[in-house]
């Protein structure tokens, strides 16, 4: 979101489609029957007790906890707990809910994964309520299961977690549901419906076809997540939406993968050394300034990233042991600025990367960084969908067949699309080599673009949701006569570099998944060649 | 093609194919031999029987991969006699052009007494203006080098063009044998107005040094010729334009595959040329899709006039021989391939656009000079300098060699760089441009985005030989490097990747067709590890330029025409904005 969004504010008012209604609380649909839960902590080790605290309008309630992925596995069943309404302040988002523990679940022997706890209730009408939840379980021996660990982007979950009315994006302010983001928000709440499981109608994010002429951006995710009282976030983040997906594909091309939060990059560092690869999924767009020091060490000692994500922006804080996320992104907001601006911590004051405060850019740990959108909204719509080519040659691409100037992944797979990483870039003598000058490592080599649009034009007088950073009219037009800024031509990309002892490979586009759940040969194929290289054991 | 003048081609040497040759000429006989002359049509069998034969095939040596000869056989060497026992009509005129009220000379060829002629007007609505049978044929004699020297056959007939509209006119000729059997021929002529420009101030240049290059009728053309009674692929430096034109250059039916590989092939494929075989099995020259009226400027004059754009109709040879009659159109279109020019027509657009003139071309591979001689009748091409007697600058090489150095880029704002969705050059491209200058006046009521892609496959706007420049692109926008002497103030509205040279994947097996230079003594790989050479990656284009008094717009793509054909919203707005524009 950008300062356009106080000069044009209908282009920005998404809120104006959200009514109170849709804040997912306690009584937000009247007379309807209930059931919420969340747990203490998001990760465990196996062995640990999970409490899990229910607040439901049901006199019991039934629980049931698998083993998500592939071939998902009951671990627990229990279809009579009794159930509590657990007073819950309004301001839940940011304190937290407070409820009391309505369960404890025993890990032991649980093999390392991503549990979905699946809750239930009924009314006496026989109405059924449900909800879901979802914890790791991680071995008391990191690297033991596999050497390829998946970090699930909780930091994003998190900025987008509307449960309780409020995220990074927005806020209920005088009972409203605003535009106005929360800087503070707590984890000790639920996650809003549809992070931790979606029906696979859900759509994406992306523009699904490539619109015809004259086509007005409009947002079917959005419209079905109201109509099915979803939160309008599911598709922004979220394990349903990305790493899940990812983890059925995995498991079922025969990876085993162990896996983390983000949060326990920044609160159990030492849980990574004895991976060889540490793989990033979907959405990772907020990072603390500890996770990334996690991940930065961990490359240099010879670990590997895989990532196959977007829109490394953001740096936020953990405050109260990781029960809490910081981020106040500008210096504007109207509850005050970060309080450590000015400080001599000013380095972790939350906003972007690569602002002067902060001076760490992102392209130092990823290589690539956020930079826009394509597909969505009013931002390339008709984009290939795809990436486009440039070194064939690399290992990446080994076995897939890929030629010079190919486009993999094209529509209707869009594996490139949402929100998309990637580096200032020249191109000459037909290949693309990054400038350097937002940071990025020398030896970054950039195998594949498409581009990208980090503002649009409105082409309605405000009358679409654009959903995209707007300048109208550009501030410095890019050349004369041109209606786009300085700065709003854009890229995403597929990185590859080696630092320290270990390496990176980057697909910066959030929507990689759907290459790996259409079953695209190429992207699955190229997923593969990492997974195989970086997963090696390296005597 | 944008055949090579760095290297000699090498002659096939018979032997080396060895055995396998002599099976595939058996496979390809029967194809030739079933497929008769006649209404167009797809032989199945006759196909599968030729796809067969060049999937057999073994070449041995890697240089050998772009030996297209290899399917290619006397039989389909275009010349009387050329199908044992089949009737026979061939037609050409002694000019391609003519001013109203001519007389045009048809000089006939036929196997049979009598023939019939239609000519028509071509375009959307083709009209009739002329028809007679029970023409007698006359005897005509061909000299087996007729491709070099002409064919020298008498005038059968006189037409007069008195009254006749501007346009492109085709003879179409027929002819039956006793057995009834019946033989079809086609030529064309265009016809200009006494005071050119009267009925539209647009001019279509048909791309008439382009047809001669890739015109194999009697066996040779700039690509290859006969030796020894074989056709090969040493090419023709010499080629006369007294003779008819190969089948499928002036007329071809629409299920007649294009040079662009259509679908976007899957994982492991392998280059197929399923024009080619569609040619083979049914008689036509396999250079039909490479150039010609039927497959470019044809399918846009008829997109043109279905839009309310009456057109003129030029050849090359006209801004080669008539220079003056130019002066009074506002724009000259150019469409398809359009490889070849000599200086002096070169010349004639340089002026036009100086003196206030807009060139609109949607076509591709700008590449080599040309000379005509004999007054218009033959056409040299030597792409040698050692071979080519005339030194200097009119040196039949590629403008930019040192020699003639007078880089293409200077008249249409592009060059040729290379391939796209054609052989295994770039056979996944999106098909179409992405755009990077949404705000130009080009996309005006396109509705098109930076980033946006269109003419995407199975359109594909974007194939076969595009043109572009070096460039760089820096945040975010292409720009010209000064390497290829842009125009100054070019501005580069679109671009999709070209390249030419991609190493052989298949050992020699499969046949290529573009260009192969994968990194050797002469180019050094573009980076270390890479299996690509430095200077064959690039881009093709869509450019706009201003220049004196007048402006060019340049799609630099051959298959431009198949997003008019397919009624391409984008293509389509983009091309009138141009025609409008340029007409204002």
């Amino acid at each position: 979101m950008s300062e356009a969004h106080e000069k044009y504010p209908r282009l920005f008012q998404w809120s104006l489609a959200d009514t109170r209604g849709i804040r997912e609380f306690p009584g937000w649909i009247a007379d309807a029957p209930e059931i919420w839960g969340y747990t203490g902590m998001m990760s465990y080790t196996e062995g640990e007790q999970v409490d899990l605290r229910v607040h439901t309008t049901g006199r019991t309630f039934s629980v049931r906890v698998e083993r998500d992925g592939h071939k998902p596995q009951v671990v627990f069943q229990r279809g009579d707990a009794p159930g509590t309404r657990q007073p819950t302040p309004d301001n839940a988002a940011i304190k937290g809910c407070g409820w009391k523990p309505s369960l404890s679940i025993e890990t032991k022997g649980w093999h390392p994964g991503v549990y979905v706890v699946y809750l239930s209730t009924r009314d006496e009408g026989g109405r059924e309520a449900t909800g879901e939840h979802f914890f790791l379980v991680r071995s008391r021996q990191p690297g033991s299961v596999s050497n390829l660990c998946l970090v699930l982007c909780t930091s994003t979950y998190t900025a987008y977690n509307d449960w309780g009315g409020a995220n990074h994006y927005r806020s209920i302010r005088d009972g409203i549901s605003t535009d106005v983001m929360e800087p503070i928000l707590s984890l000790q709440r639920p996650w809003a419906r549809g992070f931790v499981k979606l029906p696979r109608e859900a759509p994406d994010v992306v523009i699904p076809d490539t619109p015809a002429p004259f086509w007005k951006p409009d947002y079917p995710q959005v419209g079905r997540a109201l109509a099915n009282a979803y939160s309008r976030h599911y598709p922004d983040a979220g394990w349903a939406t990305y790493e899940q997906r990812f983890v059925k594909w995995a498991e079922k091309s025969g990876y085993m993968l162990e896996f983390a939060t983000q949060h326990d990059l920044q609160q159990h560092p030492e849980t990574f050394a004895n991976y060889r690869c540490l793989i990033v999924v979907g959405h990772d767009e907020y990072w603390s300034w500890e996770m990334r020091d996690t991940v930065d060490t961990f490359v240099d000692a010879g670990g590997h990233i895989g990532r196959f994500g977007g829109n490394f922006l953001w740096q936020v804080r953990l405050e109260d042991d990781g029960r809490r996320q910081v981020c106040y992104k500008t210096a504007k907001h109207p509850d005050g600025r970060d309080p450590l601006l000015g400080t001599a911590q000013q380095s972790r004051a939350t906003t972007k990367w690569n602002l002067a405060p902060v001076n760490r850019p992102g392209a130092q740990t990823m290589g690539l960084t956020a930079m826009g959108y394509s597909r969505y909204g009013g931002a390339n719509p008709r984009s290939s969908g795809g990436f486009t080519v440039y070194r064939p040659w690399h290992w990446a691409f080994d076995k897939t067949d890929l030629y010079y100037g190919d486009v993999f992944g094209a529509a209707p797979t869009n594996v490139f699309g949402f929100e998309v990483d990637g580096i200032p870039y020249l191109i000459k003598d037909g290949l693309p080599s990054p400038t350097g000058e937002d940071g990025a490592p020398a030896n970054l080599q950039l195998l594949a673009l498409a581009p990208s649009s980090g503002g649009e034009p409105d082409r309605w007088n405000g009358e679409v949701p654009l959903n995209a950073p707007l300048k109208v009219p550009p501030e410095n037009p890019i050349e004369p006569g041109a209606d786009m800024g300085d700065g709003d031509l854009k890229c995403g990309a597929i990185a590859w570099f080696e630092r320290g002892k270990g390496s990176v490979f980057n697909a910066g586009s959030c929507s990689w998944v759907r290459g790996l759940d259409s079953e695209d040969f190429f992207t699955m194929q190229i997923t593969r060649n990492v997974l195989n290289r970086f997963g090696q054991r390296t005597s | 093609m944008s055949d090579s003048d760095r290297s000699d081609p090498q002659p096939v040497s018979t032997p080396e194919v060895g055995g396998t040759r002599r099976d595939l000429l058996k496979g390809i006989g029967a194809a030739v031999t079933v497929a008769a002359l006649g209404p167009p049509r797809v032989a199945p069998a006759a196909q599968s029987t030729a796809t067969q034969a060049a999937a057999g095939k073994k070449i041995h040596k890697y240089e050998q991969v772009r030996q297209w000869t290899i399917v290619d056989i006397k039989g389909t060497r275009e010349f009387p006699g050329w199908i044992p026992g089949a009737p026979e009509i061939w037609c050409y005129t002694n000019s391609m052009s003519y001013t109203e009220g001519d007389d045009v000379d048809l000089r006939v060829r036929t196997t049979e007494r009598r023939f019939s002629v239609r000519i028509e007007r071509d375009g959307y609505d083709p009209e009739l203006v002329f028809e007679r049978q029970d023409v007698r044929g006359i005897p005509q004699r061909t000299p087996d080098d007729a491709a070099i020297k002409g064919c020298g056959w008498k005038p059968a007939l006189s037409v007069s063009t008195a009254k006749w509209k501007p346009g492109f006119y085709i003879v179409y000729l027929s002819a039956r044998s006793a057995a009834g059997r019946e033989a079809r021929g086609e030529h064309f002529f265009v016809i200009h107005g006494r005071d050119p420009g009267q009925f539209s101030s647009t001019c279509v240049v048909l791309s008439t040094c382009t047809y001669t290059a890739y015109n194999d009728w009697g066996g040779a053309n700039t690509y290859r010729s006969i030796r020894e009674g074989i056709s090969t692929d040493v090419m023709e430096p010499v080629l006369s334009l007294q003779r008819p034109w190969a089948r499928g250059f002036v007329t071809v039916p629409t299920e007649a595959p294009d040079v662009v590989v259509p679908e976007t092939p899957g994982p492991f494929w392998k280059p197929d040329y399923p024009q080619v075989m569609w040619a083979l099995a049914n008689n036509y020259s396999r250079h039909y899709p490479d150039a010609g009226y039927a497959i470019y400027d044809g399918r846009f004059i008829k997109w043109a006039e279905s839009n309310g754009y009456a057109v003129e109709v030029a050849t090359q040879h006209d801004l080669h021989l008539k220079p003056e009659m130019f002066g009074k159109y506002k724009c000259l279109v150019i469409v398809g391939h359009d490889e070849y020019y000599s200086w002096e027509m070169r010349d004639t657009l340089d002026a036009f656009v100086d003196r206030g003139g807009r060139i609109a071309r949607f076509g591709g591979n700008f590449a080599t000079q040309i000379r005509l001689e004999d007054g218009g009748r033959t056409q040299v091409c030597y792409k040698n300098a050692e071979r080519d007697p005339v030194k200097g600058r009119r040196t039949t090489l590629r403008w930019d060699s040192p020699a003639v150095n007078r880089p293409q880029a200077q008249t249409l704002g592009l060059k040729a760089v290379g391939y796209s969705r054609y052989g295994n050059s770039i056979p996944r491209a999106s098909g179409g441009f992405t755009v990077y200058r949404p705000w130009h006046w080009v996309f005006e009521k396109t509705d098109l985005y930076y980033g946006d892609v269109f003419g995407a496959a199975p359109v594909n706007v974007f194939g076969f030989e595009p043109d572009g420049l070096d460039f760089t692109v820096e945040q975010g926008l292409p720009h010209p490097t000064p390497k290829d002497s842009p125009p100054p103030g070019l501005q580069i509205l679109a671009m999709a990747p070209a390249m030419r040279g991609e190493p052989d994947r298949w050992n020699g097996e499969v046949l290529l067709n573009s260009r192969m230079e994968p990194p050797g003594a002469s180019r050094p790989p573009v980076e270390p590890g890479a299996d690509l050479a430095a200077g064959t990656l690039g881009a093709g284009m869509i450019v706009y330029f201003e220049r004196g008094q007048g402006s060019v717009f340049n799609a630099g793509t051959c298959s431009w025409v198949r997003g008019l054909e397919a009624d391409d919203h984008y293509t389509v707005q983009i091309t009138k904005n141009v025609l409008n524009r340029f007409n204002n």
